[in-house]
């Protein structure tokens, strides 16, 4: 049950894999270029002042001591030490060693991209993947409110002309550095996602958080958005469910526009021509 | 990617799944498989819509699933493909091989041959005879049909444009494919790879519409058994020409002997259509549904034919699809083969 990739998100995947740069106010860290497996570095900052943006001058490459990234200990969500939205108040967090990043679910204590799976918490009849109820954004002190969606997905929700599968919304809105529970109810018997892109992607692989449910049933899963005004994509990855309706957008701070082809909400950039046609005469 | 061959063994309980994740309503038809007409419960099975007894089924809807019960009595290279609007459906990929093989014991048949071709788990009866098996289905495209779903998002102009305004009786497909690959791709994915003296199983399967006339070079197969069933073996013919109409299937004997009929000997034989059509790329040729039959000792490290003929990087290139590539593009002599100096 692997996420099948667009274009557009393999090029994203391979940017993230060469120029992850990791910074903090104290003591800051770059590890440019290294493979995936050693990227893994320790990132202090006790203070979220990424905006001042002198970090990146002071970013050095340090070397890991050897066995504390790799070994499928940590991923690029991995041993991170980052300001937690409880208790933490803003100091660096104690990461337990060995463990995967703060909040992420991983079965049995595998994580993380190392082992090319990016945060999945999955079985057979479904995944969560990249959740993320504790490590704030850097543009965020603090969450703000704790928000919970349900979202209903299936052919019964393609309300909209031209559709065949649909959620039951298509738009959802947020305050800046909401934590954001989604419960997803998958009413088809097929395969169903509730996949969303744009999110920070140095919490979030690939800028990804991603619901799945195989069949009917759900699952619940939680992120934390960060301060500035995004419209993000969500749809359902399953070959040509996006085009046929299971599209919707998902507003930070009141968003940076609408998406195209949103059901309900926006028209699509190369609109159908409801001109009838003739049979061919060839 | 053709459907893939599915392979079950005989008198197996199967239940078999459609999971509609498309946009357009499917089902199965068991084409050749032995299965009941109804289920226990009522519901159907033959997967077609007009006949079928129950609702429940007799269009698998988008989203939806359904599931096929049978228990097939007769072995052979069967059939499956969707029964919705056939014309179409089929036409554009909704058919594979149900393969159905002797009951044995310790019999661990390979249920999926994903992009077909080589058979990497025989069962226990086809390996007793064969030495190899290999799954051949051949498909052609036309590309009118298939830019349908490429012009419109709205299902429902999508449907009309494939079922009511496209003339299916005007059809003509440009693109012809083994295994779901045409030639040159054919010859990393679908060889047919042999050793002297050996007996090998072509399965080779009509999953288009035209005729076919496959020809294998160096070689006069037998056929064993036609659209599954075992022809009587003392008056089994062998040719060097395989006719196949639409859906049909031939089983071949492959006999690696020398003897100047079955085989003249090892080498790199080509093996083609000779439908001339069928073997271009959108009327570039060479193309199509080319391959070969290729000897273990003529095989290079990377498992590519060692053959020291025309270059083959010109099939790599836009023009010779544009077909503005010099016809004799690698000679020399590029006065008398080159392309024309039209200023002169």
């Amino acid at each position: 049950m692997g996420a099948t990739f667009t274009e557009e998100e393999i090029v994203m995947k391979r940017l993230n894999k060469s120029s992850s740069i990791l910074v903090g106010s104290a003591v800051a860290t770059a590890s440019v270029g290294l493979p995936m497996a050693a990227q893994c570095s320790e990132e202090l900052f006790s203070t979220n002042d990424l905006a001042s943006g002198y970090m990146l001058a002071e970013a050095e490459t340090v070397k890991m001591p050897e066995g504390k990234c790799g070994e499928g200990k940590c991923g690029s969500m991995g041993k991170t030490k980052a300001p937690v939205a409880e208790g933490g108040k803003g100091e660096a967090a104690k990461m337990a060693e060995g463990k995967c990043g703060a909040g992420m679910k991983m079965g049995e204590g595998s994580c993380g991209a190392d082992m090319g799976m990016a945060g999945m918490d999955m079985d057979e009849k479904g995944m969560v993947m990249n959740a993320n109820s504790d490590t704030l954004p850097r543009d965020c002190k603090k969450i703000s409110e704790d928000v919970s969606f349900t979202v209903k997905a299936g052919t019964a929700h393609a309300t909209h002309n031209g559709t065949i599968f649909g959620f039951d919304s298509n738009e959802w809105n947020v305050k800046p550095c909401s934590r954001v529970t989604v419960r997803f109810i998958n009413e088809d018997s097929v395969r169903h996602q509730w996949m969303m892109h744009g999110l920070p992607k140095y919490i979030y692989p690939e800028g990804m958080f991603h619901l799945e449910v195989n069949g009917p049933g759900e699952r619940t899963g939680t992120f934390i958005v960060a301060s500035d005004a995004k419209t993000m994509l969500v749809h359902c990855d399953i070959s040509q469910h996006m085009q046929k309706g299971m599209k919707g957008q998902f507003k930070v701070n009141g968003g940076s526009g609408d998406l195209p082809s949103i059901p309900g909400i926006s028209g699509s950039i190369y609109p159908d021509s409801y001109k009838r046609m003739k049979p061919s005469k060839k | 990617m053709p459907s893939p061959a599915i392979r079950v063994e005989q008198g197996d309980k199967i239940e078999l799944v459609l999971e509609n994740t498309h946009y357009f309503p499917h089902t199965i038809h068991l084409h050749g498989v032995d299965h009941p007409y109804m289920q226990e419960d009522g519901s159907g099975n033959d997967g077609v819509p007009q006949t079928f007894p129950s609702p429940e089924g007799a269009m698998v809807q988008p989203g939806e699933s359904f599931t096929y019960r049978f228990q097939p009595r007769q072995t052979g290279t069967m059939v499956y493909h969707c029964h919705v609007q056939t014309g179409t459906h089929i036409l554009m990929g909704l058919i594979g091989m149900f393969i159905i093989e002797e009951n044995r014991p310790n019999n661990w048949v390979q249920t999926f041959n994903v992009g077909d071709g080589h058979v990497r788990h025989s069962s226990v009866a086809i390996k007793e005879v064969y030495d190899r098996e290999y799954d051949l289905q051949y498909i052609g495209s036309d590309k009118e049909l298939h830019n349908i779903i490429q012009q419109y998002n709205d299902p429902r102009l999508i449907a009309e444009a494939m079922n009511q305004h496209y003339k299916l009786a005007d059809r003509k497909p440009e693109y012809f494919t083994l295994n779901g690959k045409s030639f040159p791709y054919t010859i990393p994915e679908s060889l047919v790879i042999v050793a002297p003296n050996e007996k090998v199983k072509l399965r080779m399967f009509n999953g288009g519409e035209d005729m076919l006339a496959m020809h294998t070079h160096g070689h006069k197969a037998t056929i064993t058994h036609y659209d599954g069933i075992e022809h009587n073996p003392s008056a089994q013919i062998t040719r060097d020409i395989y006719s196949l109409m639409g859906a049909q299937r031939v089983d071949l004997e492959l006999n690696t002997t020398n003897d100047g009929l079955h085989n003249y000997g090892e080498g790199v034989w080509l093996f083609h259509d000779h439908n001339e059509f069928g073997i271009t790329t959108d009327s570039a040729m060479p193309g199509g549904n080319v391959s070969v039959i290729v000897y273990e000792s003529f095989l290079t490290e990377n498992g590519l034919p060692r053959v020291n003929g025309t270059d083959l990087t010109k099939f790599f290139t836009n023009e010779y699809y544009d077909r503005t590539y010099p016809v004799w593009g690698t000679l020399e002599n590029a006065d008398k083969f080159g392309i024309v100096d039209r200023n002169q």
